[in-house]
């Protein structure tokens, strides 16, 4: 009887290993990889429309794989992803109405981006955002962005590279955060922007662009577009789009959020009356904010803003780049480049009334004691504080050349 | 009446199990709530009422040596009152015990398994205490100092992987509420703290008494640093307001972590940790109020009331809460005078209070 017993427990306990009431096959669920949310008229009232992109996860990894040699990989006929749209009054009925149509059942917690549509971000995202953080599928680590047009049109567009556009989204989100004018905002980036009361959130734009370049497989497959980030999108503190940021105006805000990781700085130089082009590479970038009481009350911010860059490039090349004195006048234009997108930055960020660097929050961090006083009028203060931006700016490298080649002329051997 | 040993080493890691396990997952929130970005603040002062805890309890065991809490209760409040605050003190242990378990399955049922009846946990964490327990208390002690490792390098790894979110400059303004208000949160982060009077009723099943409350300090202390780490950590990746939004921001913080591509989707190690966890936590307090129960009514033997303690225990806790929501209510308006304001400390320190003006009785003969 002794060993009886335990023998038996030891039969039965591994029945429960296989979760009994929570229990999920994989095979039954639909992997939504990316929504797109905007609003949609429902019966005269304004309800939203819900846009899945849904994986075919065999097709769609040897489709990942494939992408890295040649010809679009995968099985014939069956493409990596698949669709649906539905509408409803909250996002979950949305979905719920799904269910009469697909045969498997909807699993968000793959959720790589969430795109929204224009109408849906300026009439507020905020009661989007609680059925993405309520979810115990979802995750906050997925990225945010919008779109100019219907955000459906994207995710059912196929890309060329990763064919799911959400996953060549999530990518150059992952990889490229911080490159020219791209910033990543994951969910609780924006919902912690959102919850200051202070700051605006941002988020970057997504579009439909052509291809620059097609293969014959695309055109005849009339597949010519493809998914771009082009600037972001600044909203009010209450998540209402408010208007976008144009590239230059975006980069300028990644100096001056830390953001800024890659660049490519191109700036004229002149030599003899001629002028030849320079690209630099930025290296190292480190802005800070501080802020000092004015007299008149208002609060006064000076950004100091220090960069590192390489020599990337010279087009023109009429002269090797031994002389120091060069050096140092790229490193001046260089430097008033960057103020000049910074202050394009500051200026229409105080044209939309929209706090995107944060400002507000400096204030309280620094003179939390003063901060009360703003706080309830920052809107009406925010247009009218006075930003000095400073920029210094150090060339150090030069890659592996010390000219462009040619035969020495003028200037050569100094 | 404990027949069993343990070292001093046991029983200060055995609080430590039992005083982080539920704190973690419900503080962030309810103290992002009162003070935002404040809250690690908090974690750190309630190390002060948690030290007042300990040395109170150490130094009422020191008068009273090889006597439990229960056992000195009468010597200090005369007979008739002192029974009645035994009983008070077993019923604490109880109510405790089931608020931990009904905090085990909620926590289970929103994160990981919402379809499963909480009743299903409930049963099944009570059964395996049951059988810990009666397997004598070196037994689970041991066991305790084994798994503890797992627990709290789960949290750790928790606490520091998402650095990659992380902007610490969400953390200033530093103390930014009223000092009222830090303190006032404080004492619902001490509650928990305050359980460190469950040691109480462990004291005299030590095997020597040199550096005990050195020992439950620096447990005490530990814990305030890992709650305070956990609440940094929340404030640094989601910030103050947002932190105090989400039911388990430290499940929410393991949710968060991905690195490289390869760590993530972590959060499982912290279901772990709590399931660890919480199983000595429960053991623990069965134990005090098993051991309790059997010193008021005076028993010989305590071990044959464990069966119907665990089964009111169950009871308890199924009947205790509806939903989450009346759980952090009950959490945030009644547990820090339930908790600090009267069982964990102020009981106690009236009690060392009266008897430091009462000459000692003769101590009974076990």
């Amino acid at each position: 009887m002794k060993r009886i017993i335990p023998a038996f427990f030891i039969m039965i306990l591994p029945l429960l290993l296989y979760g009994c009431w929570d229990r999920v096959e994989i095979n039954d669920l639909a992997l939504v990889v990316g929504d797109a949310h905007d609003q949609a008229e429902l019966a005269g009232k304004t309800g939203i429309e819900t846009t899945f992109q849904i994986a075919n996860p065999a097709v769609m990894s040897a489709g990942d794989s494939s992408s890295l040699g040649a010809g679009a990989g995968g099985r014939e006929g069956a493409g990596s992803f698949w669709t649906i749209r539905e509408t409803g009054e909250t996002i979950r009925e949305a979905v719920s109405k799904m269910n009469y149509r697909i045969p498997k059942q909807i699993f968000l917690g793959h959720e790589r981006v969430i795109i929204f549509g224009d109408k849906a971000a300026r009439s507020g995202l905020t009661p989007f955002f609680d059925r993405l953080t309520r979810s115990r599928e979802s995750r906050d680590t997925k990225f945010i962005a919008v779109s100019k047009g219907d955000p459906g049109k994207i995710l059912e567009q196929e890309s060329p590279i990763f064919q799911s556009t959400v996953l060549s989204l999530y990518n150059i989100f992952l990889t490229k955060d911080g490159w020219q004018g791209i910033m990543a905002v994951n969910m609780a980036d924006f919902v912690y922007r959102l919850s200051t009361g202070v700051t605006s959130p941002l988020a970057p734009v997504v579009e439909l662009v052509p291809q620059t370049s097609l293969t014959p497989k695309e055109k005849q497959a009339g597949n010519i577009n493809t998914v771009a980030v082009t600037g972001l999108a600044a909203f009010d503190t209450d998540g209402r789009l408010v208007d976008y940021l144009n590239e230059r105006e975006s980069m300028g805000l990644l100096w001056v959020m830390n953001r800024a990781k890659n660049r490519v700085l191109t700036i004229p130089h002149f030599i003899g009356g001629m002028e030849e082009l320079v690209s630099l590479n930025l290296v190292k970038a480190k802005s800070k904010i501080s802020v000092s009481i004015g007299d008149d009350g208002l609060p006064f911010f000076e950004i100091k803003t220090h960069v590192n860059f390489d020599l990337l490039e010279q087009f023109g090349g009429r002269r090797e780049i031994v002389d120091v004195g060069m050096i140092s006048d790229f490193e001046k234009t260089a430097g008033s480049k960057v103020i000049n997108e910074i202050e394009a930055a500051v200026k229409k960020s105080q044209q939309l009334n929209t706090d995107v660097f944060g400002l507000g929050e400096e204030v309280r961090r620094q003179h939390r004691r003063e901060w009360p006083q703003y706080k309830e009028h920052w809107k009406e203060i925010y247009p009218l504080v006075n930003v000095t931006v400073e920029c210094e700016t150090h060339i150090r490298n030069r890659e592996l050349s010390v000219g462009a080649p040619g035969s020495r002329t003028e200037g050569a051997g100094q | 009446m404990e027949p069993g040993k343990i070292s001093e080493r046991q029983l200060a890691l055995l609080i430590t199990t039992t005083l982080i396990s539920t704190v973690v997952f419900w503080m962030p929130q309810l103290g992002a709530r009162a003070v935002e970005q404040d809250v690690w603040i908090t974690a750190l002062a309630a190390t002060i009422w948690g030290i007042l805890s300990a040395l109170v309890i150490v130094a009422l065991a020191r008068r009273h040596p090889g006597l439990t809490l229960i056992e000195y209760l009468p010597l200090i409040l005369g007979k008739p009152l002192g029974k009645v605050f035994g009983g008070l003190y077993v019923f604490w242990f109880l109510f405790v015990g089931a608020i931990v378990i009904r905090e085990f399955a909620h926590f289970l049922n929103i994160t990981i398994m919402p379809k499963t009846p909480p009743a299903f946990f409930m049963v099944t964490i009570m059964a395996l205490c049951f059988y810990a327990l009666r397997g004598g208390l070196e037994v689970w002690a041991r066991v305790n100092e084994i798994l503890l490792f797992v627990v709290v390098v789960a949290m750790v790894a928790v606490i520091v992987l998402p650095y990659n979110h992380m902007d610490l400059s969400r953390l200033l303004p530093i103390a930014d509420h009223p000092p009222g208000l830090l303190i006032s949160t404080s004492l619902l982060s001490g509650s928990w703290r305050s359980e460190v009077i469950l040691a109480g009723m462990f004291i005299p099943a030590l095997s020597c008494f040199r550096h005990i409350s050195r020992n439950l300090i620096i447990s005490v202390v530990f814990i305030g640093f890992i709650v305070a780490g956990v609440e940094i950590s929340a404030v640094a990746v989601f910030g103050g307001v947002p932190t105090g939004q989400k039911e388990f921001p430290f499940f929410s913080l393991a949710r968060m972590i991905s690195l490289i591509r390869i760590f993530d989707r972590l959060e499982v190690l912290l279901v772990v940790a709590l399931l660890l966890g919480t199983f000595f936590k429960i053991c623990a307090f069965l134990y005090c109020s098993t051991l309790g129960v059997a010193q008021v009514f005076g028993f010989k033997e305590f071990q044959f009331l464990l069966l119907p303690l665990s089964v009111l225990l169950l009871a308890m806790s199924l009947n205790s809460f509806k939903g989450v929501p009346e759980l952090t209510d009950f959490l945030s308006n009644v547990w820090p005078g339930y908790g600090l304001l009267s069982f964990g400390l102020v009981i106690p320190l009236l009690l060392y209070l009266i008897a430091l003006f009462r000459p000692v009785r003769q101590v009974r003969e076990p």
